[in-house]
């Protein structure tokens, strides 16, 4: 009976120790938790490099004008966004214009094409992209994507295929 | 015998911690690993929400320019006020031209906010090559899918 007593009563101290054992672990944890989430990044960044032509005696090296985009190539892609679409041309020559939507440059119908235009053309990776001086940044990264590359381009869903990522930036003139 | 009964009841308050313990560790593991695994080099200023892109090229070591609508800044320092900027006729905009040169390099990273302006682009892009910058990034956000 009374060893019965004395075990219990050892028990019962270990138990609490075993106890506060586990909350100091849980108060571990749930300060570490929230400190965890709130450095945690959900959104990855990345970078999208921009294809300069070299310096030369151009003053506006960046930007290229409409009509003199390289005479050397052969297949000279430039892509025109404009007030009421986007307007793609191989130099002087119109090749296709896609209307807006909603405002926003069609990301969807630009990607057909240029998927098309890179079969025609597959050694070509030069496109030009101009801009009116009121084209949104958001705009702009929406075109440059889908003159890029395009998701799941060669069957597989996963892999993007790569369509014209030489990109290089003007002004509509 | 009832009596007993009831204090045993009472005597044991059973609450069983270790399946939350083992919830918080893997919780804390994983927040751990995704932690360090992505080393940010960008710091990004509170007011600039950048473009989302389908880009996947991980950022680089370079100089960064923020371009938000109120103000310019490089690598966190103020340098310009846009509208001031966007109003002036002169397409290089000199107090960037003397930071950028001041600090060197020959690689940029811009992290534009998704509401500016293309001429307001042009004009960072154009005084960075004028700085004697080679390479101009866009920073954006990738698209998890």
């Amino acid at each position: 009976m009374h060893r019965g007593v004395f075990k219990r009563k050892k028990a019962a101290r270990a138990e609490a120790s075993l106890l506060s054992f586990k909350l100091g672990y849980i108060n571990l944890m749930i300060t570490l938790v929230p400190f965890l989430l709130s450095i945690a990044v959900f959104s990855r960044l990345a970078v999208l490099d921009l294809h300069l032509p070299k310096l030369g005696d151009d003053s506006e090296s960046v930007a290229l004008q409409g009509a003199n985009a390289p005479a050397a190539a052969p297949f000279a892609l430039t892509v025109a966004i404009e007030e009421e679409g986007v307007s793609v041309s191989n130099g002087p020559d119109r090749i296709a214009s896609i209307r807006h939507q909603e405002g926003k440059p069609d990301a969807a119908a630009l990607s057909t094409l240029m998927q098309k235009l890179k079969k025609e053309h597959p050694d070509t990776k030069e496109v030009v992209i101009l801009s009116r001086a009121k084209t949104l940044y958001a705009d702009l990264v929406s075109v440059m994507d889908a003159c890029r590359s395009v998701k799941g381009g060669g069957g597989d869903p996963k892999s993007a295929q790569s369509l014209f990522p030489d990109v290089s930036l003007g002004e509509v003139s | 015998m009832v009596r007993r009964m009831k204090r045993r009841k009472v005597e044991i308050p059973y609450l069983n911690l270790i399946s939350l313990m083992d919830m918080f560790t893997i919780l804390v593991i994983f927040l751990l690993f995704q932690a360090s695994s992505g080393e940010e080099m960008i710091s990004i200023a509170k007011d600039v929400i950048l473009p989302i892109s389908t880009a996947s090229q991980p950022p680089r070591r370079a100089l960064t320019v923020t371009v938000t609508p109120n103000e310019i800044l490089v690598d966190g320092t103020r340098v310009a006020e846009t509208p001031a900027v966007l109003q002036e006729k002169e397409v290089v905009i000199s107090s960037l031209r003397t930071r950028i040169s001041a600090a060197g390099g020959k690689k940029v990273t811009i992290l534009g906010d998704r509401t500016i302006p293309f001429a307001l682009l042009k004009k960072v892009m154009v005084t960075c090559t004028e700085s004697g910058i080679e390479q101009i990034s866009l920073a954006v956000l990738s698209r998890e899918t």
